[in-house]
């Protein structure tokens, strides 16, 4: 073993060093008097560094092992290990996808891929944070390099307003995250995870058996003010909520996934999740378990009005992206009801739902990216679902793929989307939640409707007239291809992300505990 | 020693947080005093954990307080900066004139 821990840090040591080396290499360049663009060669940078990012990290091996580095404020275990891992591999494939796309649009700016590698690094740090200060740290680094992405289309009305709207409620939730977390820091003291969960992990269980019921009382006054942690509590979570757009706090989303450049809006869909719900995790499953009776009931109701409007807002839209939204919306309801169990098949079937909706949100973003409308004036992307009517008879392979993966999101059963989806049922019958369950299925249903109305509208329309796309280049395709195979494959095989997510689980709760 | 009544203190600190909260949402003019009021809320969020520090004799709350006016500041330049773009293409900083904004 190496003597300095910080050395397991390298991955994210390297990824700072080399984006700093990004920004003066293109400053330096770019202010030559000759105009370079050298848009692409900084994307294909940015993807070599993030493979070499992913080489780093897989060579680590740390993955039994639970390093608390700097001062414990930052923690690599097998969670952050594999999510970081998987993180980097979608963001390989984005990376690739954007890059016509960027071209097209004439977003002719290196600092995009450099803003998306700083999103990146503090995706990073999110998952392997273990204080408040780091976590919101690289929330700040994340968000404010989404807040450029989504304003990053200067001559565009539609996307300077999803910028401001975006800053807007993006500080409001980071202020009331540092809020919670400041309430938290007066009660108990510490701002650190391990600390918080040796401080509160025997208060309800252990004292109660130790001191007796009449002292237990006098010993939770002394050490700690529940009411007061819980109203932090739920300060931090409403703050993490803004973030994953979920219901209550969702209106922001439409109007930016909307308005910003398609490129962004992948990212903001795809990319950092996963990453939140690490935190979430973090923070109220292995610090606050002992609360978990308490904040179940609001995730629950939080989740189910998650679902309810995720699949009955989708129902009217005409625009693709907003549906896109949309479904992204309900498939957080459905994560959110796999968190709310609190069990630990729950976490494993809430980490399969997290990996398959990276997947195939990647999957149908790409589509959609690489879908180029053949006008011949304007460079207009907003698509309607009317533009995709001829898309089976002039490509149809990518018709084929397009409504394979929106059937698999929808969650009918020859697919891995049902797999995963299932799973999250089942688990909230086994924690007696007979009524979110059936509720939760029927929501599933109707949102079913407007997925299936996108095949119907590829396949089975009768009109001659109709948008026509440019034909993709061939090595994008082979990347499509790709994917849609990794689709299938996982449905042959769904033992591979099962076993994943259960290693995953296993080596969480073996540390909670 | 000062003997500090935290009572007085965190009063005040959630009187300024409310006021930026609702500096931020029922403010239907400009944007300027939108992200005025997001600097309110950050400072507000500030002296609370000075003043935590200073009650727990602690010092990761200085720490955390200098993190957060370091992103505050960077913060407010950037939304100063799409504020920019934002202003050259609608000639207008009015809230009214973007729709949906509230949540």
């Amino acid at each position: 073993m190496l003597i300095f821990k910080e050395i397991q840090l390298l991955p994210e040591i390297f990824l700072g060093i080399s984006i700093i080396y990004l920004i003066i290499h293109g400053t330096f360049i770019s202010v030559n008097n000759k105009y370079l663009l050298i848009q692409n060669s900084i994307l294909y940078l940015s993807i070599l560094i993030i493979a070499m990012f992913c080489f780093l990290l897989l060579n680590n091996s740390i993955e039994y092992n639970n390093f608390q580095i700097f001062n414990n404020t930052i923690i690599l275990d097998y969670l952050s290990f594999s999510s970081k891992a998987w993180i980097a591999l979608i963001s390989i494939f984005c990376f690739l996808m954007v890059q016509r796309y960027l071209a097209v649009q004439k977003i002719n700016y290196f600092e995009y891929s450099v803003l998306i590698l700083f999103a990146l690094l503090g995706i990073f740090f999110i998952c392997s944070s273990n204080d408040l200060i780091t976590a919101y740290l690289s929330i700040e680094l994340q968000s404010l390099s989404f807040y450029i992405m989504a304003a990053m289309k200067k001559d565009s009305a539609f996307s300077a307003d999803a910028g401001l709207k975006y800053f807007i409620l993006g500080a409001f939730s980071s202020s009331l995250f540092l809020f919670g977390s400041s309430i938290l820091y007066g009660v108990s003291g510490t701002t650190n995870f391990e600390d918080l969960k040796n401080l509160f992990f025997l208060t309800y269980l252990e004292y109660e058996s130790i001191y007796g019921v009449d002292n237990y009382s006098f010993v939770k006054h002394v050490f700690i003010d529940g009411g007061l942690i819980q109203f932090a509590l739920v300060f931090i979570f409403v703050s993490l909520l803004f973030k994953l757009a979920v219901a209550p706090f969702h209106l922001w989303s439409l109007d930016i996934y909307e308005g910003s450049p398609s490129s962004s809006t992948f990212f903001f869909a795809v990319v950092p999740k996963l990453a939140i719900f690490i935190l979430i995790i973090r923070i109220f499953y292995s610090s606050f378990f002992e609360y978990s009776i308490k904040w179940r009931y609001y995730i629950v109701v939080v989740a189910m009005l998650t679902v309810i409007v995720g699949s009955f807002g989708g129902l009217e839209q005409k625009k693709l992206k907003s549906l896109l939204a949309y479904s992204s919306i309900s498939h957080m309801g459905y994560t959110l009801i796999a968190f709310s169990t609190g069990t630990f098949e729950g976490m494993q079937s809430m980490l399969c739902y997290l990996f398959l909706y990276m997947i195939a949100g990647l999957c149908i973003w790409s589509i959609f990216l690489l879908l180029q409308l053949k006008y011949k004036y304007s460079k207009k992307q907003n698509k309607d679902l009317t533009d995709l009517n001829l898309l089976s008879k002039s490509n149809n392979i990518l018709a084929l793929f397009f409504s394979t993966v929106l059937l698999s999101i929808a969650g009918l059963p020859p697919m891995v989307g049902f797999l995963v989806k299932i799973g999250i049922f089942l688990v909230s019958i086994e924690a007696s939640m007979y009524f979110v369950a059936i509720l939760s299925i029927l929501c599933s249903v109707i949102s079913t409707f407007y997925y299936i109305r996108i095949v119907k509208i590829m396949y089975f329309e009768n009109s001659v007239a109709g948008k026509l796309y440019y034909p993709i280049q061939s090595n994008i395709s082979i990347l499509v291809v790709c994917l849609f195979y990794f689709l299938l494959f996982l449905f042959v095989n769904p033992t591979l992300i099962y076993l994943f997510s259960y290693k995953i689980t296993l080596l969480l709760t073996m540390t909670v505990v | 020693m000062i003997i500090l009544n935290l009572n007085y203190i965190l009063n005040i600190v959630i009187t300024l947080f409310l006021i930026g909260v609702l500096g931020l949402v029922l403010n239907r003019k400009n944007i300027l005093i939108t992200l005025m009021s997001i600097e309110l809320m950050l400072l507000a969020i500030n002296l609370n954990f000075v003043v935590f520090s200073i009650y727990l004799d602690d010092i990761t709350g200085y720490v955390f307080v200098l993190f957060i006016l370091t992103i505050a500041a960077a913060e407010s330049a950037i939304g100063l900066a799409i504020l920019t773009i934002y202003y050259r293409l609608k000639h207008t900083i009015r809230i009214d004139k973007i729709k949906n904004i509230k949540s």
